[in-house]
């Protein structure tokens, strides 16, 4: 039987292993390769090079257990070791409700490394291979950071805790725009069809709806054309209404301005001296339409569409 | 020798030894984060932030197809190609092994499986949201949540990025330990006290760290763009039609009124991560960053990101502070006071008494021994209402008990001590069904 006494023992034990483990997982593969690749004299360059990928592909499997049984005897014994101090409270009477030390690590660990992640990238004009300027204050932080946020990824994407608060920032966005398609069917007709735009729904159901919006932040830039075949056949799914003429074709297009800057503060404030109380704004410009799916570029022809693969539009669809 | 007293600059009141010993940061620090309260402030935020996320899951549901089936945006080749399930390239390192994402769904293209899993999701938001078996409840909320925003990354806002911080924060935190079902089995059964045991509050620091990083950071990115320092930035999300909401004056679309919006933003969002925690501004900053909020939601379209952020401003009160607050209402409220005359003979005390009475935070429902054979209740102005609707319609925290309510409260009632229990003979008895009242 286990001494219910010793729980803090097995958990710190749990804790070492886990974080033996984690060590592991992060530097294994790198002390493998130092352990594992011999320094051979160049005349033996070849053998020593295959010798080495061999014992290399050995040791890698080895690290690949030895890290897996480390992590899992890291959970169990951190597991019995709460089970037993349950069991020790519930002899005793006597409860712990303070913060325990791995809860303390762990909630300071995470401090530090959120804070980090979600600094601002440093500005543009000082990174890069030939900085165009000195950095200057905080800069500097916000360039340490930026080398080691990377690290923090196999923390925080795994579990969930990534963010960034980049809301509106650094400048909000100046485009405004909507998508519409043209569906094309067998039997030759065709017809537009409107991605749900918030602007022109109702004031309820555009709050229902607004995932649309935020999707097409994505399916509407260039940055995400991998999006797009997969955009045309939703399409022409949500437009396969007749069994007998299914969609053979669709066309994406983006109607969209780009906002005209406006009188800033410090205008506003020079202005003001001259008895303008009220600052004006210019007019908007009407929407430009450019068919982006299939581009026009590689598909001139005004009719050009992407071609639905039916037999998936089948299988898909509610037919 | 007191108590000592709360230190008014912040929340972490002075020990002897920093008194003693001079000003020690990192102990004020660790003080501040792993000191014991009140876990009232993050039962209840467990509340409004489980409740939250069930709206918000109700109003996917209704475009699940679109989202989440392979019929849809975003099948499993797409989600996968966006963020893939395993975080090979983790950085500087060279991974002994993948390291994988947490996502139930990963790999699930059956999309009867899917929706099912998304069924259980909102009700374990249900489950949390009323603190029934809350440690798993939390759990399965906070894994479910994951899995379906690891599912569909692509339509993701700020609101549901911070949704789910905070759902992650309450799963492993405490927050079961007051507002919750839970702890009305526990205290009814006499297994806890009336008045919640404190506990080490570092979830609830957690979550107001978190806050504060989030307006910090939000603040540090705005200022390195242009629109945000010449005071135009609002200018240009006024223009996005396609986040119009409600109708503004269109004065509030040009200077100064942008520039003070532009500016305005800047200042509460600082303020929202440094002078909040400075006791005597606090109320004064919550208050702002509220107005902030609630012309967000008045005027753009982005759902729920106002009622996820602010309800985060709970954790800014200590839970005594909320829990005197309540009663402070309960007293203002007197057109809702009820007093409970239960029939002759009968009380309510003990375990079951003071768990019926935990679940008015109010404080607006008296419960007395009446000399009547019924059970009677009546208002300040001694008008007669039905007792057992009347108690339960101004006991919030029994909402959920509606369908067994009328058995607790008859349940709970025990025989009064008369002068032979005095003397040490008899016991106390608990009477199942006398009188039911009207």
């Amino acid at each position: 039987m286990l001494n219910a006494q010793l729980y803090n023992r097995y958990k710190w034990s749990g804790y070492l292993f886990f974080i033996a483990g984690l060590l592991l997982l992060l530097f294994g593969r790198a002390l493998v390769k130092a352990l594992v690749l011999p320094t051979s004299p160049p005349q033996q360059a070849a053998q020593a090079f295959l010798d080495g990928q061999r014992a290399l592909s050995t040791g890698n499997q080895m690290l690949l257990v030895v890290t897996a049984v480390a992590l899992a005897a890291g959970i169990c014994l951190f597991g019995i070791g709460s089970l037993l101090q349950k069991r020790h409270e519930g002899a005793t009477g006597i409860r712990e409700t303070d913060a325990s030390p791995f809860v303390k690590i762990w909630v300071w660990t995470h401090i530090i490394i959120i804070s980090i992640k979600c600094l601002p990238s440093a500005p543009s004009d000082i990174t890069g291979a030939i900085p165009k300027r000195r950095p200057f204050g905080t800069e500097y932080v916000l360039l340490a950071a930026d080398s080691i946020k990377p690290t923090f990824d196999f923390y925080l994407w795994p579990t969930g805790f990534w963010q960034g608060w980049e809301m509106f920032a650094p400048n909000p966005s100046d485009w405004e725009g909507y998508a519409t398609a043209v569906v094309f069917f067998k039997d030759g007709s065709r017809k537009e069809y409107t991605y749900p735009r918030m602007y022109t729904l109702g004031l309820g159901i555009r709050y229902l709806k607004e995932r649309y919006r935020k999707f097409l932040e994505r399916a509407g830039n260039d940055q995400f054309r991998w999006l797009w075949p997969r955009f045309a056949m939703r399409v022409a799914i949500e437009n396969y209404t007749d069994r007998d003429n299914p969609p053979v074709g669709v066309q994406l297009w983006r109607h969209a301005y780009t906002v005209p800057p406006t009188l800033t503060f410090p205008a506003y404030l020079s202005g003001l001296r001259k008895g303008r109380l009220i600052g004006s704004n210019p007019k908007m410009p009407p929407y430009m339409d450019e068919r982006y799916f299939p581009d026009r570029t590689s598909f001139p022809e005004p009719n050009a569409s992407w071609p639905i693969d039916q037999q998936k539009l089948r299988e898909l669809s509610a037919f | 020798m007191g108590k000592p007293k709360p230190d008014r600059r912040g929340a972490a009141p002075s020990s002897p030894d920093m008194q003693t010993q001079g000003f020690n940061l990192f102990r004020y620090l660790d003080n501040w984060f792993f000191g014991k309260g009140s876990p009232t402030t993050l039962g209840l935020f467990r509340i409004v932030i489980c409740a939250l996320a069930f709206i918000n899951l109700a109003m996917i549901a209704v475009d699940f197809d679109a989202w989440y089936s392979e019929r849809g945006y975003v099948p499993l080749e797409i989600s996968r190609r966006f963020a893939p399930d395993f975080a090979y390239g983790a950085g500087p390192f060279e991974l002994a092994f993948p390291i994988p994402r947490i996502n139930l769904l990963a790999g699930q293209t059956n999309d009867t499986v899917i929706a099912f899993f998304y069924g259980l999701t909102m009700l374990a938001a249900l489950l949390a949201m009323v603190g029934l078996w809350t440690r798993i409840s939390t759990i399965a909320l906070a894994l479910g949540m994951l899995s379906l925003q690891h599912r569909n990354l692509l339509i993701l806002h700020g609101g549901d990025t911070a949704l789910r911080e905070f759902l992650l924060l309450i799963a492993i935190a405490p927050s079961g330990a007051a507002c919750s079902l839970d702890r009305f089995i526990a205290v009814w059964r006499g297994r806890a006290p009336p008045i919640p045991e404190p506990v080490s509050l570092w979830g609830q620091r957690l979550i107001q760290f978190q806050i504060a990083l989030l307006y910090f950071t939000a603040v540090w990115w705005k200022w390195q763009g242009t629109h945000w320092r010449d005071g135009t930035a609002t200018y240009y999300i006024h223009q996005l039609r396609e986040f119009d909401r409600f109708w503004v004056p269109s004065f509030m679309d040009r200077q100064p009124f942008v520039a003070l919006e532009t500016y305005g933003t800047l200042f509460t969002e600082l303020a929202m991560a440094t002078l909040v925690f400075y006791r005597p501004f606090r109320k004064w900053i919550l208050l702002a960053g509220l107005a902030m909020h609630g012309y967000i939601e008045y005027r753009f379209n982005i759902p729920l990101f106002a009622f996820v952020t602010t309800s985060a401003y709970l954790c800014f009160y200590d839970g005594g502070e909320i829990a005197a607050w309540a009663q402070r209402l309960g007293q203002r409220l007197r057109r809702v006071q009820l007093r409970v005359l239960l029939p002759a003979g009968l009380r309510l005390a003990g375990p079951k008494g003071s768990a019926i009475r935990n679940l008015d935070p109010l404080g607006v429902v008296r419960y007395e021994e009446g000399t009547g054979e019924r059970w009677e209740a009546y208002t300040p102005t001694g008008r007669r209402r039905e007792p057992f609707s009347n108690a339960w319609q101004r006991s919030i925290g029994a909402l959920p008990l509606a369908l067994i309510w009328n058995r607790l409260l008859l349940r709970a009632a025990e025989q009064a001590p008369t002068e032979s229990d005095h003397s040490g003979r008899g016991e106390t008895k608990t009477i199942a069904a006398k009188g039911k009242g009207t």
